[in-house]
Order: C-alpha cells, then sequence, then structure tokens
C-alpha cells in the first residue's frame, strides 16, 4: 500500500513541476522584457506612465509566481496526507471484514 | 494631439521591447492555462491551499494589446527615423505614445503601407501580398470592434482612400502579371476567392468609416476613381448596401450630400459613357467561341453598373439620388427603352481590347448602347443587367417618403425620369399579345404609378412638359410630378399619343398591374369622394382630387382598350382587380378620415397625396380566382368603392345599414344574393345619401371626357 501512497505524490510532484516550468517560463519572459522598459528605451510622461502601470501588474504576476512553490508544496503534501488517509481507511475496512 | 502624449523614443529599443513583448505574449498564452488548471484541479479535490492566480490572467489579457501598441510604437519610430523626423538630437525620435493620436498615427502607417504596396505589386508581389494581408487583418480586428474601431477606420481610409480605391485591380494584377504567359487555366477568373475575401474586408470596413463619416476627399477619391471597376469591387463583395451610408456631409461640390454609393454609381456610369470603364480579365487570351457564354456569364457578374444599382436598391437612398439625379434621364432610358435605336434594355457592349505586341488585351471595356464600338480582336458580347436588379434599382429609386424634403424630390424625379422614358409595350404581329418589361421591372412601373397616383391624375389634362415642383409652387407643400397628358394630335399621331399615356398602357399591359392599378384608382377615388362628403379638403392642395382620379380612371380605360388582352389575361386583369379592391376595403380602417378625427390624416396637403393604398403583397397572388364571376363585375363598379369608402368614414347613418346581407364587418360583399341586394340599397340612398347619385354621374362624365380626349383626336379609332 506504501506504493500507491508513493505514486500519487510522484504524480502530484510531476504535475507540480509542470507547473513549476511554465512559471519559470513566464518569469524569464517578464525578465526579458524588464530591461527594456526604461530611460534609455523613452523619455516622456505618456510612457512612463505606461511603464509604472506595465510594472504594478507584473509585480503582481511575479509576488504570484514567486509564491507557487510553496503552493506547490502544499499540493504535494495534501496528496500525501490523502492517499494515506485512502489507505488507512482501506486497511481497517479490511481487517473489519 | 497633445504635446503630453509625445514621448521620445530610442527606435531599436522599442523595437527590441515590441519584440520581447510579443515574446511574452505567446508565453504567457502558452502557460497561463497550464498552471491554472492544474493548480485548480488539485485544489478543488482538497489538495493543498489555494492562492489566487488572477494576476496571471489579468497579464495575459494585456499582453497581446501591450505587444501590439508597442510594435505599432516601433513602426512609427521606425517611419518617423527613415523620414528623419523629429530627430531629438540623442538618437531619439518623437512619437505618439497613447490613446486616440497613436491609433491615428497608426492607420496613417497603414495607409501609407498600402500605397507602398500597391506601388511595388508588379516588381516584389509576395511582399506586397504579405502586407495587403497584414492590413487586412488590422481593419478586421477594428471592424469588429464596433463603434470602438471606427476612429482608426476613418483615419486610415481617410488617408488611404485611393489605393482602397485601386486595390481590386491591383488584386488582379497580382494574379495575372501582365509579362507572364497567358493562362488558360484561369482565363474566367477576375478575382480569385481570396482576392474576394480581401476586397470583402477592406468594403466593409468602407462602409463603418462610411457611416461613421469620411473626409469629403476621400469620398472623392473613391467616388471618382480613375478606375471605377476597382472601386465598385468594395462595393460588390463588400456589405449590403443598406448598411452604406444613406448620405454624405453637404459640400460645395455635393449640395444635396449625395450618398458615395450614388456618387460612385454615377462615376461608373459617365465613365461607361466614355468608354473608358474596364473590367480585367484574360490576361493575353484569345477566347475561342466555345468560351463565349460563360465568358459573358462572368464579365456580367463583374458589370459594375449591375454592382452598383443592386447595392443602391438595398440602400434605398442612392438609388433615388441616382435615378433623380444628373443622370436619371440618360439612365432610366437605357434600363427602360433603346438608346438611339439600340437593342432595348442593354447597358452596352462588352469589347476585348486591342492586340498589343500580337497579345490578346487582358481586359474587356463596356461601350454604352447607341454608340459603336472600335474594331475588335477578340470578343464583343452584348450586356443586359439582370432584370431583377434593375426591377429592384427602379423601385427603390421612387419609394422615398413623399413630402418637401430633398429625398422626397429626388424620388420625384426618379418617378418622372421613369415614365418619361418608358416605352408603350410592343405589340405582336401574329397573336396580338403584347411584350411589356420583365416582371420585375413591370413592378417598379407599377409600384411608381401607385406612389404618384394623385400626381398622374393630376396630370391628365396638363399640356406642359414634364416638371418636378411644389404643389402649387408652395415651398411648404409636398413635391409632386407633373406628366404630359394632353398634346395636340398631327398628322404622324392624330391622338396625340402623351408620355402619360404611354406609361400608363406599358403598366396595363401586364393584367395583374391593370387589375391593382384600377382598383388603387377606383378606391382612392372614393377616398377622396368620403373626404369631400366629409370634412371637405384641407385649402392650398388639389381643389378636387376625386374628379382628378375619375379622370384618371378615365384614362385608364381607355389605354387599357388599346390592349388587346385574351380572355385567359381578361380574367385574370378582373381577378386582380377584385382581389385588390378587397384588400384595399379591408386596410380601409387604417386610412380614412373618420368624422371627428379628420387631422389624423388629411389635414394637410401632403397627407392628401399618402391616401393612395399600396400593394402589400406580391402581383402574383393578386390573379388567383375568384369564384363568382357576376360578383367579380359588380364589385368593379365605381359606385362599390365610394360607398364603402363612406361606410368606412363612418359618414353613413347606422339606420341606414341595419340588417344589410352585403356588410360584413364593415366591408361591402357582394356575392352571391347580396349584389341584388346592395343595388336595391343603393337605389333607395343615392338619392338622399352623400349625393351619391350627383358624384357617380359627375365621376361618369368626367371618365367619358377622357376618353373622348383621345378618341376625338384619333378620328374615333383610339389611341
Amino acid at each position: 500500500m506504501n506504493n500507491f501512497v508513493e505514486e500519487a505524490v510522484q504524480a502530484a510532484a510531476a504535475d507540480m513541476g509542470t507547473v513549476q516550468a511554465a512559471a519559470d517560463a513566464i518569469s524569464g519572459a517578464i525578465g526579458k522584457v524588464k530591461p527594456l522598459l526604461s530611460g534609455q528605451t523613452w523619455t516622456g510622461p505618456a510612457a512612463d506612465a505606461w511603464e509604472g502601470d506595465w510594472n504594478a501588474c507584473y509585480s503582481a504576476v511575479l509576488s504570484c509566481l514567486n509564491a507557487l512553490p510553496a503552493a506547490e508544496s502544499s499540493v504535494i503534501a495534501g496528496v500525501r496526507r490523502q492517499a494515506e488517509q485512502f489507505v488507512a481507511s482501506h486497511a481497517a475496512a479490511a481487517r473489519a471484514s | 494631439m497633445s504635446a503630453s502624449d509625445e514621448v521620445g523614443v530610442d527606435p531599436g529599443r522599442v523595437s527590441q521591447a515590441a519584440g520581447a513583448l510579443e515574446n511574452l505574449r505567446d508565453v504567457l498564452a502558452a502557460n497561463v492555462p497550464t498552471i491554472m488548471n492544474i493548480m485548480n484541479e488539485y485544489w478543488s479535490s482538497g489538495a493543498g491551499s489555494p492562492i489566487s492566480l488572477a494576476a496571471l490572467h489579468q497579464a495575459q489579457a494585456r499582453s497581446a494589446d501591450d505587444a501590439t501598441q508597442m510594435q505599432t510604437r516601433a513602426q512609427l519610430a521606425e517611419a518617423w527615423l527613415a523620414q528623419s523626423v523629429s530627430l531629438t538630437g540623442s538618437g531619439m525620435v518623437n512619437i505618439p505614445f497613447s490613446g486616440p493620436a497613436l491609433d491615428s498615427a497608426d492607420a496613417t502607417l497603414e495607409a501609407q503601407a498600402l500605397a507602398a504596396a500597391e506601388a511595388q505589386a508588379a516588381k516584389n508581389p509576395s511582399a506586397a501580398r504579405a502586407q495587403i494581408a497584414a492590413i487586412e487583418q488590422e481593419i478586421k480586428e477594428h471592424a469588429g470592434d464596433g463603434s470602438a474601431g471606427a476612429p482608426w477606420l476613418q483615419d486610415f481610409y481617410n488617408d488611404a482612400a485611393p489605393a482602397v480605391a485601386n486595390l481590386a485591380s491591383t488584386l488582379h494584377g497580382l494574379e495575372n502579371p501582365s509579362g507572364e504567359p497567358p493562362d488558360y487555366l484561369s482565363r474566367f477568373t477576375v478575382l480569385t476567392p481570396n482576392d474576394q475575401q480581401i476586397l470583402a474586408t477592406f468594403g466593409q470596413g468602407l462602409a463603418v468609416a462610411d457611416k461613421a463619416g469620411l473626409s469629403p476627399e476621400a469620398v472623392q477619391a473613391i467616388a471618382n476613381a480613375p478606375d471605377a471597376w476597382s472601386a465598385a469591387m468594395l462595393v460588390k463583395f463588400g456589405p449590403p448596401g443598406s448598411l452604406w451610408a444613406a448620405s454624405e456631409p453637404k459640400t460645395p461640390q455635393n449640395r444635396d450630400g449625395l450618398s458615395l454609393l450614388a456618387q460612385l454609381t454615377n462615376h461608373v456610369y459617365e465613365q461607361e459613357q466614355n468608354g473608358t470603364l474596364r473590367i480585367p480579365i484574360g490576361n493575353g487570351i484569345e477566347y475561342p467561341a466555345g468560351d463565349r457564354d460563360q465568358l459573358a456569364n462572368v464579365l456580367s457578374e463583374y458589370d459594375p453598373l449591375q454592382v452598383m444599382m443592386q447595392a443602391d436598391a438595398q440602400n434605398k437612398n442612392a438609388a433615388w439620388q441616382v435615378m433623380g439625379g444628373r443622370d436619371g434621364n440618360a439612365l432610366a432610358q437605357m434600363l427602360l427603352s433603346s438608346v438611339q435605336g439600340d437593342l432595348p434594355n442593354i447597358d452596352g457592349r462588352l469589347v476585348q481590347g486591342p492586340m498589343n505586341d500580337d497579345r490578346y488585351a487582358g481586359y474587356f471595356t463596356l461601350y454604352p448602347p447607341g454608340k459603336s464600338v472600335p474594331d475588335a480582336w477578340g470578343q464583343i458580347l452584348i450586356n443586359t443587367p439582370d432584370q431583377n436588379v434593375v426591377g429592384a434599382f427602379l423601385d427603390a429609386a421612387t419609394s422615398a417618403p413623399r413630402g418637401n424634403d430633398v429625398n422626397a424630390r429626388y424620388s420625384a424625379q426618379a418617378a418622372l425620369n421613369i415614365i418619361l422614358n418608358t416605352p408603350p409595350p410592343l405589340s405582336s404581329p401574329y397573336d396580338g399579345s403584347y411584350a411589356g418589361q420583365s416582371a420585375p421591372v413591370q413592378r417598379a412601373l407599377l409600384d411608381t404609378a401607385l406612389r404618384y397616383e394623385l400626381d398622374l391624375a393630376e396630370s391628365t389634362t396638363y399640356d406642359g412638359s414634364g416638371a418636378v415642383l411644389h404643389f402649387a409652387s408652395m415651398p411648404g407643400n409636398p413635391y409632386v410630378i407633373l406628366v404630359p397628358g394632353v398634346r395636340p394630335g398631327n398628322s404622324g399621331d392624330p391622338a396625340g399619343t402623351t408620355p402619360l399615356s404611354l406609361f400608363l398602357r406599358e403598366v396595363l399591359a401586364d393584367p395583374a398591374s391593370a387589375g391593382v392599378l384600377t382598383a388603387s384608382v377606383k378606391t382612392t377615388m372614393g377616398r377622396y369622394y368620403a373626404i369631400s362628403q366629409t370634412a371637405g379638403f384641407p385649402p392650398g392642395g388639389p381643389s378636387a382630387p376625386d374628379q382628378d382620379m375619375a379622370a384618371l380612371l378615365g384614362r385608364i380605360d381607355t389605354e387599357a382598350g388599346n390592349i388587346k388582352f385574351n380572355a385567359a389575361q381578361q380574367q385574370d386583369e378582373q381577378n386582380a382587380e377584385t382581389n385588390s379592391l378587397i384588400d384595399f376595403a379591408q386596410d380601409a380602417v387604417t386610412w380614412v378620415p373618420v368624422v371627428g378625427d379628420y387631422a389624423d390624416k388629411a389635414e394637410s396637403v401632403a397627407s392628401l397625396f399618402g391616401v393612395t393604398p399600396q400593394l402589400s403583397t406580391d402581383n402574383a397572388v393578386l390573379t388567383q380566382q375568384v369564384n363568382e364571376h357576376d360578383f367579380a363585375v359588380d364589385e368593379t363598379k365605381i359606385n362599390v368603392p365610394m360607398v364603402q369608402a363612406l361606410i368606412s368614414a363612418d359618414a353613413v347613418p347606422p339606420s341606414a345599414l341595419q340588417d344589410q346581407p352585403w356588410l360584413q364587418n364593415g366591408r361591402i360583399v357582394l356575392t352571391g344574393s347580396n349584389a341584388a341586394a346592395f343595388t336595391s340599397w343603393y337605389d333607395e340612398y343615392k338619392g338622399s345619401l352623400g349625393h351619391l347619385d350627383e358624384k357617380e354621374s359627375q365621376y361618369q362624365s368626367l371618365m367619358q371626357q377622357q376618353e373622348q380626349l383621345t378618341e376625338d383626336k384619333a378620328g374615333g379609332g383610339g389611341s
């Protein structure tokens, strides 16, 4: 029954790996934009306003992406807990029968 | 553009930023759904602690616009740099950075790009195709934005109008480069399906921009395009004519605010008259005789005059602006009659252009009827426009509401042009049958007669030349038409045949039309009679329209006598008249000025012109069999609509109508024994009610005068 738990955890870990790869791709793409949004590229209040708006939006995105690893760990832990509970309940049922 | 909208930018770095934002847009599109789907699936099963992913969604939503706008800025900066405009001395150029100014500058850039693509089409066709496709995509996006996209489209078409007008020719040239050997397989292709799609998009954008408002210069660039055929293709593949603007702002050059469609139609017609209207097809091909039919069909499909008439008919305003405009009289003659003895109803001859360097020309010129065509090396094809299109166009041209505004004036002029150019039906020397206009055109003529019935009635005693003017020349009155209706006879034409008679004869040549028109005139006469017996006619208008209608009825009887219907046609005519009388009586409550409520319907001179009943159904249904022949004959006597109108106007005391079997739900029904009962009733009341006896005699006398008018001059032999 330990195999069941490990297999569930491994599947969740693989999915979280996919999520993290996607998050890394986004972070990387943002990272390529940010250096270009500066006074070297443009000067003027309209550009500054647009840049400020863009930075605010993508700060929130980066915060979200930065919070993902903890969320991913939480998912994996949750899957492990659910699998272990499932195994325990089946074992109890087997003993009762 | 305010100064604060302008930003100094480094073109190279802005271009890099645009590329990075496009990459970010693509990365977000590929990865945000992955993250959201996987995480939400686990969280919904109870695993882990959810966090908000809304920021990812918001970023993805704005990423497309960010990328597009930055790309536009990069293009602007590049263009400004190329023109050495606004260099700030630090390697930067000033560009509009956001909002309407950025959109406007983008539209200007796209207009320049279209002109450049067309200019380089011969040298670099693949680059031209790609550029045109990219602009098409932009137009599609802006047109899809509804009213929000209109400003961009207005800016684009204001700048790009000359290139847009030439687009169809450019697209044809891209597929048929003049230096290439003739392509036999594509000899019938004028525009490929892809070309047609491109023109559909450009046409749709133009229609949106036209409705939102184009500059007069842009309208002129399209409406007077050097290549009118090319401009007309935007209409052919664009949206229906009803989605184009009905008028343009008035300017010194366009004092009545004629629509773009109307102006372009005039231009197409005038190019045809000048022999400069060309349809490009068959690059270098010699068409064998076996190709003739298919070639004729394709060319007819691309006939710009037919294209414009169809759109004008859908637009309605454009139809009366053209038919009542500077070319309306000549166009009516071409569509309804023959020009200088040429074949009737054709709009010209399509002649393949002259050979050049032993190569057949890749175009056909449409030469107008009545003019000789040059020596041709290739095919010469006679072109007759689709009669459904012609009928719809003529019908729409006279459909403006009667009144004293500019639309009513154009529509009245259109009606006059149509009436004056309608030839009489041709009589067969073999069986005496009459060949009139096609059914759709016949319907248009009938509708014209119904819409201008009182005008025709007033014309029965008019001996001047055709005219459109305010009734009684009072500016506040509605526009009316005067058709020559009386003319002295001479040795060649002892009857003094008038345009009014010829027009009526053509309408009456179709049995169904004859029945409907007769019924309408009788009904209208009855209605005017009822008005005369109740509240009277409004001052300043026709003094006795009931008597005018009686005269018209007499003229119709006379002209109908010149049409020799066979028995079946006579039955059709009578059935149509009877059915129409019934229909018109049923809708009487919607028009009649009941006592005490007169002001609603006949309070003004203008309203008097709206008393005529109009057809709401197709002609075809009107010839359906009426079961009882005798009933049909009774129903068509003029005293019946007179009494019907009195009853509808509540001008008959209820006591006089009590227990009358022929009165059913307010309508006179003369089936079976009802006819005899009605006759008895009429004989009892005609001397005491509404001067029925006196008025019927008066109307009969007026009818006979009309018959005498022509018979006397014709030596008793009719006209």
